[in-house]
């Protein structure tokens, strides 16, 4: 199945729709250069469709364990001072942030 | 809540025409999103009070503010 | 007093604090003196802190003179690289996002190197989020090989490496994801040590891939390098994916020789395009290791050469989903952008990452796509499996494996900067250790003819940390190699 996704090279539109989701604004020049390098690297990756692991459990943890827990217990004494001073906008108590709802 | 509208033919009456009953030309479809606050002393993720009414920025630590490096723990109580 | 850093090792600092021959405070300043002059050339650290480290060593000096000395490592300067939280301290992870970022908390590493009593002199360069080979990537410029100024340390973790080899601190913290402690250990020639993941806690220490991120010691020689990870080691509730299990004397520990122990050696290790001194310096060392005792064999580890792309799958996943919260609101730099939130997150990102981590991110972020899940991530946790499982079959019968660390030695600056998939090739022996938790350690084990150092790696079975400082203080200890020093950089006085 591999194979087959790698058949055309990533588009534009992908690399658009990717940036989009991660959040990153990329002029042309980077999306061309993205796409170049990101396809390179895909194609080095598609070696793992050599493998047959359909009867593979994938690795979802490296140390089997159960879950740890926290008793439910109010531990934080309040520090808001502390907590905002990296805000990079501040409007006393609050972190400033852009208009979200037109 | 979302109404589909079907095209189930069998309310068609006599004499031609649709039928004018709302209940055979749609389709109800109901979705229930449900918001409930757990009634712990401490949030899920880490020790800070989830009390109601505190100051903005009251109750937070670097883990619920999602700083760099932190990690959450569970909350054995929300579960 | 300057050059008394470049022959101690913890182990003598100690005696002599306690000899009351020299005191912590003096250890500090000349450990400052010495990076104020050798760190222009060098680079190793992105901030120094001289106030608080000699109020610190002046703290240490009050145990020591009451004999109430909390560790070996009381009144000992060290380094600890950038992604590792200190409360007060600036933390920049290497990038321009978090240019101005002081933490108000301690990683759990840093709290426990300060319960021990050591000196925190300062935050050693890396490659931005812990992401590259060279160092190159930091956003601060990189720091400099002080075997030849002109070759890259290695990464991510170079400055932490090259502070420790230019005897600016007598040891250092770094991290290692896929190699970022053993990669610059080897190039640098020091000792490095990646723990077992779960070993030593993540809590405070910057995230870039959370299955493998793991934090570890650098030092001159295994001893101090034992010693570092004794104090730094063990549970931590703050961390779920800690282990709960006791810590061993590891230096107590590494005196039993190598005398029977198997060792494994992996035939997938040895590729054509290796610098042939690089494959001489192991052979010759695996024969040491035979002439102490040890039993040697040739195994396979047939998933190897899928290892590079199955970590370039997850890492890059992970690191996607850690670096989401650079949006600019609660800390980290803000670029306002002309329209609202949507734009300012995608400013904010753009200015503040550099390219490398524009690229994992795209790369993590298209591989956990829809469409894309069950391709990329999917099966590359599954090709982990198959890596994982290679490895526990190998230590049904053996003891430690022993490999190389790097196909080459140091290159120089800007040699691998035009192909990304070229720099990721150098992790080609480390990272399959991280994709299966396990411990390894890199220690010197020869020179090629430019005198740059050669690394050998010994691997071992999850919480194998004891057997692997074994083999390594056993080889160490029939050799000279930890006695070489780097020239003198511009400025030094050595």
């Amino acid at each position: 199945m591999l194979a087959t996704l790698r058949a055309v090279k990533i588009s534009r539109e992908e690399i658009r729709h990717v940036a989009m989701l991660a959040r990153l604004a990329l002029d042309p020049a980077e999306e061309e250069a993205m796409a170049t390098t990101l396809d390179a690297i895909l194609t080095y990756m598609e070696k793992l469709a050599e493998l047959d692991t359909s009867a593979v459990e994938p690795t979802a943890h490296i140390v089997e364990r159960e879950a740890p827990w926290r008793e439910d217990r109010v531990l934080n004494a309040p520090d808001t001072e502390a907590l905002l001073a990296n805000a990079p906008v501040r409007d006393g108590d609050f972190f400033r942030v852009p208009k979200i709802i037109e | 809540m979302t109404a589909r509208h079907t095209a189930h033919a069998e309310g068609v009456g006599e004499g031609g025409g649709p039928s004018t009953s709302g209940l055979d030309r749609y389709e109800a479809v109901i979705g229930l999103e449900v918001h409930a606050e757990m009634l712990t002393a401490s949030k899920i993720f880490c020790g800070c009070s989830a009390a109601f009414g505190a100051p903005p920025n009251g109750n937070t630590c670097p883990v619920c503010l999602g700083m760099p490096g932190v990690l959450p723990v569970l909350n054995r109580r929300v579960v | 007093m300057t050059t008394l850093l470049h022959e101690l090792s913890i182990a003598e600092a100690a005696a002599r604090l306690r000899r009351g021959e020299v005191s912590a405070v003096d250890l500090t300043r000349a450990a400052l003196a010495r990076i104020a002059a050798t760190d222009p050339a060098l680079h190793s650290f992105i901030t120094v802190t001289e106030e608080a480290a000699l109020a610190a060593a002046s703290d240490a000096d009050t145990h020591l003179r009451a004999g109430t000395a909390p560790s070996q490592l009381t009144g000992v300067p060290v380094a600890v690289k950038d992604v590792i939280a200190t409360a007060g301290l600036r933390t920049t992870a290497g990038s321009r996002i978090l240019g101005r970022f002081v933490p108000p908390y301690d990683a759990t590493v840093t709290a426990r190197l300060k319960t021990a009593g050591a000196v925190i002199v300062g935050k050693a360069n890396c490659d931005e989020f812990a992401m590259g080979s060279s160092n190159e990537n930091s956003a601060y410029g990189p720091a400099r090989n002080p075997w030849d100024l002109a070759r890259v340390p290695g990464g991510s973790s170079g400055g932490s490496a090259t502070a420790v080899a230019a005897g600016q601190v007598l040891a250092s913290l770094g991290t290692d994801t896929g190699g970022s402690i053993r990669l610059p250990a080897s190039y640098c020639g020091v000792v490095g040590l990646k723990p077992t993941y779960g070993r030593v806690s993540r809590y405070g220490v910057i995230a870039y891939a959370s299955s493998l991120d793991q934090v570890g010691p650098f030092a001159r020689d295994v001893t101090d390098c034992a010693l570092v990870l004794g104090a730094i080691a063990g549970h931590d509730p703050r961390d779920s994916t800690s282990v709960d299990r006791p810590v061993p004397d590891y230096v107590g520990m590494l005196g039993a020789g190598a005398r029977g122990l198997r060792i494994a050696i992996p035939r997938e290790y040895f590729v054509e395009g290796m610098q042939p001194e690089v494959e001489r310096a192991v052979h010759a060392a695996v024969d040491t290791l035979r002439g102490l005792g040890a039993a040697t064999c040739e195994v396979s580890l047939p998933h190897t050469e899928y290892a590079v792309g199955a970590y370039y799958i997850v890492a890059t996943a992970e690191a996607s989903s850690n670096l989401a919260r650079y949006d600019g609101i609660r800390y980290g730099r803000r670029v306002p952008g002309d329209g609202g939130l949507l734009d300012m997150y995608r400013h904010t990102r753009a200015a503040g990452f550099g390219a490398e981590v524009k690229r994992r991110i795209m790369l993590g972020t298209y591989a956990l796509s829809s469409g894309y899940y069950d391709a990329y991530y999917l099966k590359a946790q599954k090709v982990r499996t198959l890596i994982r499982r290679d490895f526990e079959r190998v230590f049904a019968d053996a003891d430690a494996i022993v490999t190389p660390v790097a196909p080459t030695t140091a290159f120089r600056l800007g040699e691998k900067l035009a192909d990304p998939l070229q720099m990721y090739l150098s992790d080609i022996f480390t990272i399959s250790v991280n994709l299966a938790g396990l411990p390894a350690i890199s220690l010197p084990c020869g020179f090629d003819a430019a005198g740059m150092p050669i690394g050998l790696q010994i691997v071992g079975p999850p919480f194998g940390e004891a057997a692997v400082l074994r083999a390594a203080r056993a080889y160490e200890g029939a050799t000279d190699w930890q006695r070489r020093r780097p020239p003198e950089p511009p400025g030094g006085d050595g």
